[in-house]
Parts: structure tokens; sequence; C-alpha cells
């Protein structure tokens, strides 16, 4: 039971906050095989829970805690000999370019009855206009409520009935239009698939409906500390960048008319400008038949590009609290800007979150869940974009400890700028990085996403291949270079969200503290009693 | 086609059928799959090829499952314990030992699990269900014997210090403030548990209440291992790149010493009939929109309706397309979400609906939106249509790439198999289960429609926000 999630999967399906989350942790090659699925509802959901770690301490003698009865197998002290690795040699996909400019990726597994793919386009949120921040994921989403020849609910109709599903949805630099179903029924999927692709409607009662039930749904995400937190450190670190906006708001959402969809889809969704991924059970010389007939007509065009504005530069720790009254933790996030996904930094930059905070055996963990106990969870991420994105340390803790886990932090923090890590930390934050790469290319989906990944940022033709070299070639001084260049620790931005009435003073201590409500305002007067009759 | 063969993602018909292994013991199961037909409807079977199955001296089930397809394997060692085998005052204590688990055993310190795992790349993790706990490693495949050195270290000698049970008792805490206690709806949800089943066997929490995890004493810890974890009382399967004869011989090497248990038998989970329609209304401080659950009671895996069921769940809500999605959220717009979903359990277990109201409707008039729907499927059949699309999202739950029990995923494959040992003796019962599905006609699921859905076997249970988040203090 514990873990469950109660918000209702048909939420998730349609929300394209949980394909932006997925599509930002696998481009930063953070995503740990088998977690960030979109949960299908299975026959038995599994219920996972949270992993337990503990750091290092002495350890209490043998005899004080193990059984008597246990008879002495001395052979097992030490951990067994590890046999060299098995071979193992990636799939090559066949890669090919329609004359329209289509990008395809071809790739086959006949395991299971199944083929699941994948298009992405290159644009995003970041060339959609200010005053309609919400356009790009809208037109994504606005693609399956209809078309041509099909209604929404045909669309889901034939959808469903092929065992199948499909989803869309614009990141800040990308859109996905991601797809799948019982192989048997490939021919019917393509149909749907490039029908909703290219002769959408975007019906006007539709989009009604979407605008109405997205400012519902934003108002339900103002619920949850995680958003609040998230969309406060956005707004700093990238200041009038459009990387700052983390969700559309009301009113821009209601300011996106039937016409504004169809001109950025007919502007930005264009073979020239885009890839296809196909992994599954299917014959690739009927597939490219097939593939050639649907998607052939597709007219090509010209790309638009996003002039965007300079990164702000931050002056001293400055504290930005979202005050949540009643708040049973504050929930933190501490960073900066950090590297684009092409720098060459990139492996050194992953090798060196992993250390801080990439897993249960990172030393955030250790530190302040396993050592102080104030947290349930304590991690850091890098989530490197087209252009630079965020670098954070994060978690949710109890209220009373706040300022202690922010000290924790910092000393974390530093550490990692100006103490080598031993050889052994170094190397299992490689091995990890490595060899959870490798184990994510178990399924359909998660080799489809690293193939699109690769293409969708111009990574080198060698990138799937030589990923796991790159990681095992950083060593300890890289590591300490790149930590020095992305924790800028004098100017670090630092969110809470929490109760301001508890938290607030203990904040002063690490910097000025600017105070907002949960609507994302200013208030100077948060802690005054709301006068008589006003 | 040489780019097949190299291709990770080519499982290999050939591998299922070149078992060559010359030393391939006798009691080798012929992994060879077999194509057959229900109802239209063409499967594998078995659909998960077992390469041997064979039980220790000390009572260990094990099930071997060889594929070559990616440089992978994943244990899984299924434990029949769960939160219905805690005593009342201490609930939440299954959960809480689950992570004690993880404190360290004779040879492996404190810190160590995650990091052997982790340090190979690999995943490790756990779960306590009302009628089971799970453990799973998934490693690259030359590191087997890493995850069954460690699984067999903590079977016979885990460590049970106070330090460390203080520490998870903490961390249990805090699992649950940050969980359930934080969290929108989920507190009403535990509540609608709790009053859906009369047996408190089947009504507790599993993460427990906090004075019940308080009155745990480490003695009562160290009882509940030694009951409770032994080779008798669990299930290993070990699924992916692997030589069955070599995971064989060091399956022997790790687990033959330990000393099997008397296992007690769980309480009766038994359920009294409702007759009566239960109702509760429970404040909710983070939510911002009402919600409500209306749940029935509903039989057990496997017995009675369980088939129809778990077709009626696709039918009301799997996909946009599903009957609840059309009609609330798409035609008369009253909700933000609406679900049913199955909550399977070996004994009585509930049917759940939980609808998130939109602020223009009211929780009343939704749920006699969802009553009227439930009604329907009491009176008319299914279209053969509608029935065969909620068979094809059954295979779909099988085959695509999402979810836990995916068949793409090593890990998926090894729970199924080690679930299937432990809760029915039989792994092969997946493959009866698949076709238990496909098999059921329109008439099953009317008159399971009938069965489960009265008007007196109800129990609803409403969230209401109380917006204390966003008002001025």
């Amino acid at each position: 039971m514990q873990l469950r999630t109660v918000l209702p999967h048909s939420l998730k399906k349609t929300s394209a906050a949980s394909l932006m989350a997925v599509l930002a942790l696998s481009s930063t090659g953070l995503l740990q095989p088998g977690y960030a699925q979109i949960k299908a509802a299975p026959p038995a959901p599994a219920k996972v829970s949270q992993p337990v770690d503990v750091n290092k301490q002495t350890q209490p003698t043998a005899s004080e805690a193990t059984p008597s009865q246990i008879p002495a197998e001395t052979w097992r002290k030490n951990a067994p000999k590890v046999p060299p690795p098995r071979e193992f040699k990636l799939p090559t996909p066949q890669v090919y370019t329609l004359d329209n400019g289509l990008k395809v990726e071809l790739v086959e597994d006949h395991r299971f009855p199944f083929i699941t793919l994948e298009l992405g386009i290159k644009c995003g949120s970041t060339i959609e206009p200010r005053e309609k921040l919400g356009l790009a994921d809208m037109t994504s989403d606005m693609l399956l409520e209809g078309t041509k020849t099909r209604t929404s609910k045909q669309i889901s109709e034939d959808v469903d009935f092929i065992g199948g599903g499909i989803r869309a949805g614009s990141d800040y630099d990308y859109s996905m239009l991601l797809a799948s179903s019982l192989s048997k029924y490939t021919d019917r999927m393509f149909d749907v698939f490039c029908d909703v692709l290219l002769n959408p409607t975007f019906p006007e009662d539709e989009l009604t409906l979407k605008k109405t039930n997205l400012v519902e749904e934003l108002a339900m995400r103002r619920a949850q500390p995680g958003f609040l937190v998230g969309e406060r450190f956005a707004k700093v670190v990238f200041g009038t960048h459009p990387y700052s906006e983390v969700a559309p708001t009301p009113t821009t959402v209601k300011a996106i008319t039937r016409d504004d969809l169809e001109k950025f889809h007919h502007n930005n969704f264009i073979p020239n400008n885009s890839i296809l991924v196909v992994v599954g059970d299917f014959d690739s010389a009927k597939l490219k038949d097939l593939i050639a007939s649907k998607f052939g007509k597709w007219q090509a065009g010209s790309v638009t590009s996003a002039q965007e504005p300079q990164l702000p530069i931050q002056h001293g720790r400055h504290i930005y609290l979202v005050n949540r009254p009643g708040s049973a933790q504050s929930s933190i996030r501490i960073g900066n800007t950090s590297i684009s996904r092409k720098d060459p930094n990139f492996f050194p930059m992953l090798v060196a979150n992993q250390i801080l905070g990439g897993a249960a055996q990172a030393r955030l963990f250790l530190n302040i869940r396993e050592q102080k106990g104030y947290t349930y969870g304590a991690y850091s991420h890098v989530d490197a974009r087209k252009e630079p994105g965020a670098f954070a340390a994060l978690a949710d803790v109890r209220t009373e400890v706040t300022a202690p886990s922010l000290e924790e932090f910092f000393y974390e923090l530093d550490r990692l700028r100006n103490v080598k890590p031993s050889a052994k930390e170094l190397n299992d934050a490689k091995n990890y990085l490595a060899g959870s790469f490798q184990l994510s290319l178990e399924t359909q989906a998660g080799l489809a996403q690293k193939l699109l990944d690769a293409s969708l940022y111009e990574l080198p033709d060698d990138y799937l291949q030589t990923y796991a070299d790159k990681v095992m070639a950083v060593n300890a001084d890289d590591v300490r270079k790149i930590a020095r260049k992305m924790i800028d620790y004098d100017n670090l931005v630092i969110a809470v969200v929490g109760d301001a009435a508890k938290i607030e003073k203990d904040l002063e201590y690490f910097g000025p503290v600017d105070v907002y409500d949960t609507k994302g305002k200013l208030s100077d007067d948060w802690g005054k009693q709301p006068k008589p009759g006003s | 086609m040489s780019n097949r063969k190299r291709t990770l993602l080519t499982l290999a018909v050939t591998l299922l059928l070149s078992n060559t292994t010359t030393s391939a013991p006798a009691t080798t199961v012929s992994p060879v799959q077999t194509t057959i037909s229900v109802n239209g409807f063409e499967i594998k079977k078995p659909l998960i090829p077992v390469t041997e199955r064979f039980t220790l001296a000390n009572g260990l089930r094990v099930v071997l499952s060889e594929d070559h397809s990616a440089p992978v394997a994943s244990c899984v060692i299924v434990y029949d314990v769960g939160a219905r085998n805690e005593k009342k005052g201490r609930s939440g204590f299954a959960h809480l030992f689950e992570h004690m688990m993880f404190e360290g055993s004779e040879n492996v310190g404190k810190a160590e699990y995650f990091k052997y795992i982790e340090s190979t790349g690999g995943n490790v993790n756990a779960s306590t269900h009302p009628d089971f706990t799970n453990y799973f490693e998934k490693v690259p495949s030359n590191q087997l014997e890493l995850a069954l050195w460690l699984e067999s270290d903590r079977m016979r000698s885990l460590k049970v210090t106070p330090e460390n049970f203080e520490n998870q008792l903490q961390t249990v805490k805090e699992e649950k403030r940050l969980n359930y206690d934080n969290k929108p709806y989920v507190p009403a949800e535990v509540k609608m548990e709790e009053l859906a089943f009369d047996n408190w066997t089947n009504q507790h929490p599993v993460i427990g209440s906090f004075e019940d995890l308080d009155a745990a004493s480490i003695s009562d810890i160290r009882q509940f291992f030694k009951t409770f974890y032994a080779p008798n009382n669990a299930v290993l399967a070990i699924v992916g790149d692997i030589d069955p004869t070599q995971a064989k011989a060091l399956v022997h090497k790790y687990f033959d010493s330990i000393p099997s248990q008397k296992i007690p038998a769980p309480p009766s989970p038994a359920e009294p009939v409702q007759t009566k329609a239960k109702y509760l209304k429970v404040d909710d401080q983070h939510a911002e929109m009402p919600a409500f659950w209306m749940t029935w009671k509903a039989p057990p895996r496997r017995e009675g309706d369980y088939y129809a069921l778990g077709i009626l769940e696709k039918v009301l809500s799997t996909g946009t397309s599903s009957r609840l999605y059309q009609r609330m959220i798409k035609g008369d717009q009253v909700a933000l979400s609406a679900n049913a979903s199955y909550d399977e359990r070996r004994g009585p277990a509930l049917f759940e609906s939980m609808v998130i109201v939109k602020p223009t409707s009211t929780p009343e008039k939704a749920r006699e939106i969802v009553w009227d729907e439930l009604e329907k499927l009491k009176k008319e059949p299914i279209s053969q249509a509608e029935l065969d699309k909620a068979k094809n999202q059954i295979l779909r739950d099988m085959f695509s790439s999402a979810g836990y029990y995916t068949l793409q995923r090593s890990v998926g494959r090894a729970e199924l198999l080690a679930e299937y040992t432990s809760f029915f003796g039989n792994s092969t019962f997946l493959d009866k289960d698949i076709e238990g599905y496909l098999k059921v006609t329109p008439a099953d699921i009317q008159k399971a429609a009938q069965d489960i859905f009265t008007k007196d076997g109800v129990t609803v249970v409403d969230a209401v926000p109380t917006h204390a988040t966003t008002q001025a203090q």
C-alpha cells in the first residue's frame, strides 16, 4: 500500500507534466530503469517502496546481534569475485531519411507481440509567445482530440481497441508523439498515428474543455509542495528565459485560441524537423513501405528558431520562501544553472551529480537521510537541455529541521567543490551510470527513448555506443573541476516551500528571505493578522 | 538477417529452442512456447518459459528462467508475509521490517546493501503488501552471484540492533508524513480502506499507525524475522542472462545451510457480507477539489467473478474511450478524473472507484452518474467489440514497456514467477489467468456487475477540501 499514487491515471495520461518529467529525466541520462515509465494499469499494480539505505557507521559485533544458532560460515565473509561482463552489443538501428526530410530509425524486436513508435519534433515551449504559455503543449495534446475523419472518441476507441496507447506533449525544446500497440495491429496503429499528426482539426468544443480542465489541474498542482518549489526555483534561476516557466497560468491558457493551435502546428510540426523511431515486432522491409505510404505526403516547411535571452546572474545567496501554512514538511531546492546537453562537460557533470546525490548511495542521501534522519530522501539532479538547464539538490524535510538540513546541503555542496572524491566513490558512481544505462535498454520504450534523445539533441552517431566508455573515462579531477564550475557556492538560489511562521526566522541566518504565497505572489505582510473587516 | 542476430532485443526464438546446455538437469522443463487460440485471441504458452524449478531441502522454492536478449539478470524473493500477518496493536510491522532488511547482516555492513547493487548499475528495492513482501535485484548478468550472496546473507543472519531499529522507525515515520499525511486524498483513502473492510486483518493500513510503530520493541522485530523470513516461507526467482546449471549451483551454495522454521498460519481474513451502505466524510487540508470513493468488497484472486472484474476495470476506466472517462470527463464534464480499480488480494479484496469532482459539479451529482453507469452494466450485456477491446488491454498490460509486471522486463517476469509460485504453488497459473480473462463473456460481465455493485454493499467516503493551505493564518 505504501507509495500508492492516488492521482488518477487519466490525469497522468493526459498531463503533459508527467510526460515532461519523463523526458527531462531521460534526457539527462538519469532515468533509473523501472521507475520513470508511465504506469499502465497492470493486473495487480506494484507498490514498490523507496529503498532503505544507511550510512557507514561502526558495526556492532556479530555476537551482539546474530542469533547464536547460525553456524559460522567464514567463506561468506567477502563479496564474491565478479566474472567479466558478458558480451553485449547495442542494437544498431537502420537509419534513413525520407524525401521530405523525416529521419527514421528502426530496430526489430521479436520477443513480444508489441510495437513502439516515438516521434520527436524539434519545437517546444521556448518558441511560444509569453502571453500564450502552454500553446506548444496544448497543440500536441489537442492532436488527439479530432481529425478530418475521426472524432476524439473515435481516436480513443481505435487506439484502445488495438491494445494501444498514445500520448502527446511538449517540453521546453521538443514535442513528442508516443504510441504503442499489439503488433498484430501495426497497420491500424500507423493509420491513427499519422491521422492525428497530419490531419488534426483542433475542434473548438474539445479545446474549451481542455482549457477548462487544465486551469483546474493547475489549481490542483498548486496544492503540491513539489510544484511550488520547482516553480519558485525556476523563476529565479532562469529569469526571463523561457525555461523559467514550469507551467502556464490560467490567464495564458485562456488566451489560447484554435487559430493559434493551427498556426503552431502548421509552422512547426514539419518532417524536416522531426525524427521517427520504431522498435518492435515487425518486418523491416514491410514497415518501410508502410512508413513511406503514411509519412511520405507530410509537407516539409521552414524551421522556426528561438531568440532566447541571457540567463540571469545571481548576486549572493538568497532565499525564496513559499509560505504554505500547515505544511508538515519543508521542500527545499538549492542550485544554479548547469550545462547544455551537448556541452563537453556533460559526462563529468553526470558523474559529479551522481556522487553528490544521484542515488540512495550518494552523499546527500547518506548524510541527510541516513545519518541525520531529517528526510525520507535527499537527491540532486542535472537537467541538461538544448540550452543550459538547472542543477539542483533537493529534499522534503521535517519542518523543525529545515535549517539544519540547509546546513548539511551547504556542507555537501562545498565538499564536492573542495575535496577529491575517493577512488571507490568515483568508481561506484561511474559503474552505476554505465550499468543503469545498459539495463535501461531492456524494454522497447527504453531503447526508443535513448535513440530519439540522441537524435533530437543532435549527438554524435556513436553516442549510445560510446556512452559507457565516456562515463568510465571521467577522473577525480574532472569531477572537482566541474563541481567548482557548476556549484556557484556563494550565489546559490535557495527555494523553500513550508510553513513560514515556523521556519522564516531560522532561514534568515542563511541570507535575505523573500516570502511568497502559494499563488506565486510576493507577500510582504504574510505574518500579519488579517485586518478585521478586510 | 545478421543485423537481427546482434540485436540485443531480439529474443530469440532461437534461444527458446536451443536449450543445448549439455549438463541440463533432468528436471529442466522444456521452455518451448506453443501458440494457442482463445476466443479468437492468439497467445503463446507458457508466457514466461521456465527453465527449471526445484526446492531445496530447507523448503526454499526456486524458479529459473533463462533469456539472453539483454545482459541483465533479475532476482526476486517473495516472502509469504504482509500486513495481514500482523497482530492488533502492531500495525505497520511488516513494512517496518522490510526496512530492517537493508540494515546489514553478518557479512554485509549497514550502508552496503544498496551500495553493492547500485555500484554495479543495478536496481534494488522492496515493497510490502497486505498479503506478501517482495525484494528484488536487477543487475548486469555477470553480477548474479553478488545478488545471491546479499539475499542469502540477510535471510540467514540479519542484524537487528537497537540503533538500526530506531533509525528505521524514524525513517518509516518520515515516509508516512511524506507520502500519506502531506498529500491530498491519501489520508482519506486510508480511511476508506479502514471503513470498507470489517475485519481488522484486512482494514489496517500497511504503513501502520505512529502509536503502534512506537510500541514495537526490538524483541518483537527479532521474533518476526525468525518466524517469517525463513527459506520455507520464501520463493526465489532468477530470470535473464544466466547459465541455469551455474545458477542452480549458486543457489545451493548460498541457501542450503539456512534452517527452516515453523510458520504459523495467517489470521483469517474472512469478511462478513455487507448488508448496509457505509458513509464517511473526511476533511482534507491539502486537497483543492472534492473527491470521493465508492467501494465494494470483491472476491480474492482467481476466485468467483475475478476475471470478469479485471475486465470491468478496463471497461470502466482504462483508456480515454472507457465508460467513466467518456461520460464523466468528456460527456457530462462533472469530473477531473474518474477511476475504477480492482485492488486484488489473496483474501477478500476491494473494487474501488475514485472520482475527483469539478467545482462546477457536486460529489452527489457525480455519484449518481457512477451509479447510472454501473446500472447500465447490470442491465445490458456489453458488446463483443467493447469486450475484445478490454481483452486487448489486458494483453497490453502484459506486453507493453510500462509497468512493474510487464514481460519486457526481467524483473517483471521474475516477480510474476515468484508471486505465482508463492501464492498458488505454480507459475503456470499465469497462463491460466490470461486464458481466464480471454474467456470472459458479456454474460459474465453482467453477472459480476450485478453481484458486486449493490446499493447495500457500497462504502462511500467523501474527501472535503478545507483549503487550509491557501488561507492566510
